[in-house]
């Protein structure tokens, strides 16, 4: 991907405050278009990248999310990634959720757009306690009934592997009441 | 057969005899019992709502095998995650660890030298050749076919056994490092191929003359669970499955990674997507496999004993990178983000078997009971990695 297409998706998604640049991958000469934005833009740049069409023109390949614990600031990155139908070019959006003390960290779901990302999403509010507005039935997916309350999000930085308590005090109470399957 | 709607018009014999709906729970089963009992074993629990043997719901119900891999790996060096990573999957374990060590390694930016390369492609190639066996296998033994299901044990033994020369210790030999491979192949396996290539081959005309020219398994699994291209597209289907639904994506082809690029192989594709076509795909892909392998093999006897990993530590910079290879279940991807201190940050691996497992319902509901077993089969669905 040259130059020249990372500053035409910046104009086109000016409004959105997207940061553009490339990632590499395996093959050498198709990195991947890394585009950072607002966790409140995502769901906007995600639809416009997919395009109008009944049929998705681009396949959501993968949605997984990753702690931010020591940047600044503080959040955490669901990542989305896309591929066109003929596989020519490849997206990467990071959309970031700073950290808030009152609110539990959440995010626009993208199931209407790809019905793939039910379970992804199902699985990033399992393993991370992000809520995803939207969603027809945001419950545990991996984890079992009987992780409640108090193991909580458990791919979370600050967890360790026996499930120490987390920092976001504040996602818990949303992970009981969703829990269960 | 199974694709006949019934018309009845008294609707279903349940419902005239006054039965209400039932629900049943198949699985789960321990993962290890799945050559044994049932191809969908240990993988999940399917909860099917049936009116009569029509399935009219089916809950898929994962997470089984849920071991917190992604946790574990982060919370050792790069390194430490390899052996991990190979136990994704039985077969496709290798392919897994082709591309995490392809991920750290455009991340650190080194680039393994052509022996490593070929090799890796050789042995990934030999790992397919055995799960696409053993997917035919266990398809066998979901439709009842037992003479077709000892041929295609029989063909896996082979790869397995080949795999075995070639890497030391079959599919979990921890054959990668970054930069490389940790040995060349042995002589024994370059001198022993050809022969055990015609064995391979044999078997798979074998499973021809009772499997695929057979019309009691061709009409079994003719319009059985059709996917259609829109909802592979949806779905996000990868590997045989998208192909059988005649999208011939490949990342050995679209994506080019290793040396794939240099090779001269097909991308088979399928018509209506249903499980017969899923088998042909799978059947057509073993031969291709084998004709990828002979090339390998060629150019690697030619490049001869030598280095086949790069020397030096390893320094893994802060960045991001993603690798994505064709596994035997499908497209695996892995995106890994480091933060330059020596551990990891995010190790994600993006699982083929997660998505098949997913769209099932999709596929399932209006079909019979007996379908469910020989579509799982086809759309082989690994515990390993599916729950990760």
């Amino acid at each position: 991907m040259s130059a020249l297409d990372l500053d035409a998706l910046r104009a086109t998604h000016a409004d959105l405050n997207v940061h553009a640049s490339s990632s590499p991958t395996s093959d050498p000469d198709s990195p991947e278009v890394r585009m950072r934005v607002p966790g409140e833009h995502a769901r906007t740049l995600l639809e416009r990248l997919r395009g109008e069409a009944d049929t998705p023109s681009v396949r959501l390949l993968d949605l997984t999310v990753v702690d931010r614990l020591d940047a600044s600031p503080a959040g955490f990155e669901v990542v989305y990634r896309l591929a066109s139908r003929v596989d020519e070019f490849a997206y990467r959006v990071h959309g970031f959720i700073p950290d808030s003390a009152e609110d539990n960290p959440s995010i626009d779901s993208v199931s209407a757009l790809w019905p793939s990302a039910l379970w992804l999403e199902r699985e990033a509010f399992d393993l991370f306690g992000i809520s995803f507005r939207g969603h027809p039935e945001l419950r545990r997916l991996l984890l079992g009934t009987d992780f409640g309350a108090d193991l909580g999000a458990d791919l979370g930085a600050d967890a360790d592997l026996n499930g120490a308590p987390l920092r976001k005090s504040a996602g818990q109470g949303q992970l009981s009441s969703g829990a269960g399957r | 057969m199974s694709q006949t709607p019934r018309t009845d018009q008294d609707g279903s014999l349940s419902s005239r005899l006054g039965f209400p709906e039932t629900t049943i729970e198949i699985g789960p089963t321990h993962p290890a019992i799945r050559r044994v009992m049932t191809p969908v074993g240990g993988t999940a629990s399917f909860i099917v709502e049936l009116d009569d043997d029509r399935i009219t719901n089916l809950e898929v119900d994962i997470g089984l095998g849920h071991r917190g891999f992604e946790k574990q790996v982060e919370s050792g060096s790069w390194e430490d995650a390899l052996p991990y990573v190979s136990r994704l999957g039985w077969a496709s374990g290798l392919h897994a660890e082709i591309a995490y060590c392809l991920a750290v390694e455009s991340l650190a930016e080194i680039a393994s030298p052509d022996r490593a390369i070929w090799t890796r492609m050789l042995v990934g190639e030999l790992a397919r050749v055995s799960d696409h066996y053993s997917r035919l296998g266990a398809t066998m033994a979901a439709i009842g076919l037992r003479d077709a299901e000892n041929v295609a044990n029989a063909g896996e033994e082979l790869a397995s056994e080949a795999l075995v020369a070639a890497t030391g210790g079959g599919p979990l030999a921890g054959f990668n490092c970054f930069g490389g491979i940790r040995r060349g192949l042995s002589e024994h396996f370059l001198e022993g191929w050809s022969k055990q290539r015609s064995l391979i081959d044999d078997e798979l005309t074998r499973f021809g003359s009772v499997a695929t020219s057979n019309p009691t398994c061709t009409r079994r699994l003719r319009g059985v669970a059709p996917l259609v291209p829109e909802d592979a597209i949806a779905w996000s289907v990868t590997g045989t499955a998208l192909r059988a639904s005649g999208i011939s994506a490949d990342v050995r082809k679209d994506r080019p990674y290793l040396a794939y690029g240099a090779l001269e192989f097909d991308v088979p594709a399928g018509e209506q997507g249903d499980d017969l076509d899923r088998m042909l795909v799978v059947i057509e892909e073993i031969r291709q496999s084998l004709g990828m392998i002979d090339q390998c093999h060629k150019i690697l006897s030619s490049l001869g004993p030598g280095e086949v990993c790069v020397s030096g530590e390893v320094i893994i910079p802060e960045g991001e990178a993603v690798a994505t290879v064709e596994s035997s279940t499908g497209e695996l991807a892995f995106f890994v983000v480091s933060d330059g201190v020596g551990l990891p940050r995010r190790i994600r691996c993006r699982a083929p078997s997660f998505f098949h497992a997913q769209v099932l319902p999709t596929m399932m509901v209006g079909a019979r009971l007996d379908d469910l077993l020989p579509t799982v089969a086809l759309m082989h669905l690994v515990s390993a990695e599916c729950d990760r």
